[in-house]
């Protein structure tokens, strides 16, 4: 029922390190002091102590060394694990933006793979794992994480989500207003779903269906491939309209979802 | 089909298929349904994804969905950091219009605001007038509050309506239920009629 791609060691390389790519590319920023502590922080508010600028010297180091795979899985842990504390120092000022969440879902996903790769070698477990595990995982992942967005956007407003695609016209032209232009800034398509009712309730339920069946991708590597341009198309829509483009989650899931998989078909 | 592959058909095919058809359902009839019974629904499509972790072949993909449903959703248990596997507005909220029954919310949302902020207009609608506006009536919330509930309007609405710069917003006006801030709709109602 499911299949998914399978890589050259060459391409598995590659996703790696485009995932380290991503990590540098899009660093987890810390805008302000932590004023509401989310998950780790409430356990260990004395985290706020150690100073960000000490803590953020580690990151660059470990992404090479997670990329070149040295003292691995140590390295792919610990980077998983400074990724986490991170994103829940940025998350901890009131609000939780939603940037870096892919990125560090991935790399968990790999740091989870390289242990379990490495455990089954040292103690011989029979676990059913290898080097393809990570991108593996991190795909299975990555559908599960937009596919809870969809089932968010269902569940938050009472079912309703697709009614109300008014508020995406409203959205759009509040954003363009904030950028100093109208509805018109927004590019033709913008300007037509901001004047267009019926156009932005398609659009509202093109997207919502997009992220509900993300998880189809996992039926065959050209499925996959297809969701993958579908959800970075979403993005794209999303960036124009909204500014709201989720650069490194469409770099993720180019080179996870999309890349990789249709070469494997060539 | 082994029983395997019927799990997997449930998690990545039969339960999105399912909400589509909820939200399809629900925009052609028209309304919404309870917040309550919508998490209930939520709820059932984590616990459907417990087999599938057990059992099926995609069971990274059924941890990550019953996590982000539960752990990473409401937020009320310590371990919320996988709240960041989730792109769900964690702590965000609605504002609503709420009809002249006092029952039905209408299906478009006004704006989303921080769930501190909720409670400072909330508390200030609740206190009443503490500091009022000059001239303003008895009844009639904060400046802060109203101010606030007068933005939200005015972000969503200012290509559609103009807002007059005397609006009052009076505490009756203003209540909240659950995560929302309901705000009546004889306020809008005197901005479009303006």
């Amino acid at each position: 029922m499911t299949e998914l791609p399978t890589w050259t060691a060459t391409e598995l390389v590659w996703m790696r390190a485009l995932l380290g790519v991503a990590v540098l590319a899009w660093p987890v920023v810390i805008l302000t002091d932590p004023t509401t502590p989310t998950g780790l922080l409430r356990w260990a508010p004395w985290l706020v102590r150690v100073r960000t600028s000490t803590v953020a010297r580690f990151g660059p180091g470990l992404v090479v060394l997670f990329v070149a795979q040295l003292w691995s899985p140590a390295s792919s842990v610990l980077l998983a694990i400074w990724m986490v504390a991170a994103l829940t120092v940025a998350n901890s000022d009131g609000a939780v933006n939603h940037g870096n969440h892919l990125a560090v879902t991935a790399v968990c996903c790999y740091a989870a793979a390289d242990l379990a790769v490495w455990m089954t070698e040292q103690f011989d477990l029979g676990w059913a794992v290898d080097a393809s595990t990570g991108p593996s995982w991190t795909i299975q992942a990555t559908v599960a994480l937009y596919m809870t967005s969809g089932v968010a956007k269902v569940v938050n407003s009472g079912g309703a989500w697709i009614a109300r695609g008014p508020n995406l016209q409203v959205s759009i032209v509040a954003k363009q207003q904030e950028l100093g232009g109208d509805a018109s800034s927004a590019g033709f398509v913008g300007s037509l779903v901001a004047n267009r009712s019926v156009v932005a309730t398609a659009a509202m339920t093109a997207g919502l269906m997009i992220e509900l069946f993300a998880p189809l991708g996992l039926v065959h590597p050209v499925a996959l491939g297809v969701v993958g341009i579908a959800l970075i198309a979403l993005h794209v829509a999303n960036g124009a309209f909204l500014g709201l483009g989720f650069a490194q989650n469409q770099w993720i899931i180019a080179s996870h979802l999309v890349v990789f998989s249709f070469s494997t078909i060539l | 089909m082994g029983d395997n592959e019927l799990l997997d058909l449930l998690a990545i095919g039969i339960v999105p298929a399912l909400l589509c058809a909820v939200a399809v359902g629900t925009a052609v009839r028209g309304g919404g349904f309870r917040v309550g019974r919508a998490r209930l629904a939520g709820a059932v499509v984590a616990v459907a994804m417990i087999p599938v972790v057990a059992f099926g072949d995609v069971r990274v993909f059924a941890l990550f969905v019953a996590l982000n449903l539960t752990i990473g959703w409401y937020e009320v248990v310590p371990f919320s950091w996988f709240g960041m596997f989730s792109t769900m507005p964690n702590n965000a909220t609605a504002v609503f219009l709420q009809t002249a029954d006092g029952h039905r919310v209408r299906p478009e949302t006004l704006g989303r605001i921080r769930s501190h902020e909720l409670t400072k207009v909330y508390n200030q609608a609740r206190r009443g007038a503490r500091t009022k506006l000059p001239g303003a009536a008895e009844e009639e919330i904060d400046g802060v509050a109203a101010h606030f509930v007068r933005s939200v309007i005015l972000e969503r609405r200012s290509h559609l309506i103009e807002i007059p710069a005397d609006l009052r917003i009076m505490r009756s006006d203003v209540r909240r239920t659950g995560r929302s801030v309901v705000v009546s709709e004889s306020v809008v109602g005197n901005v479009i009629d303006s």
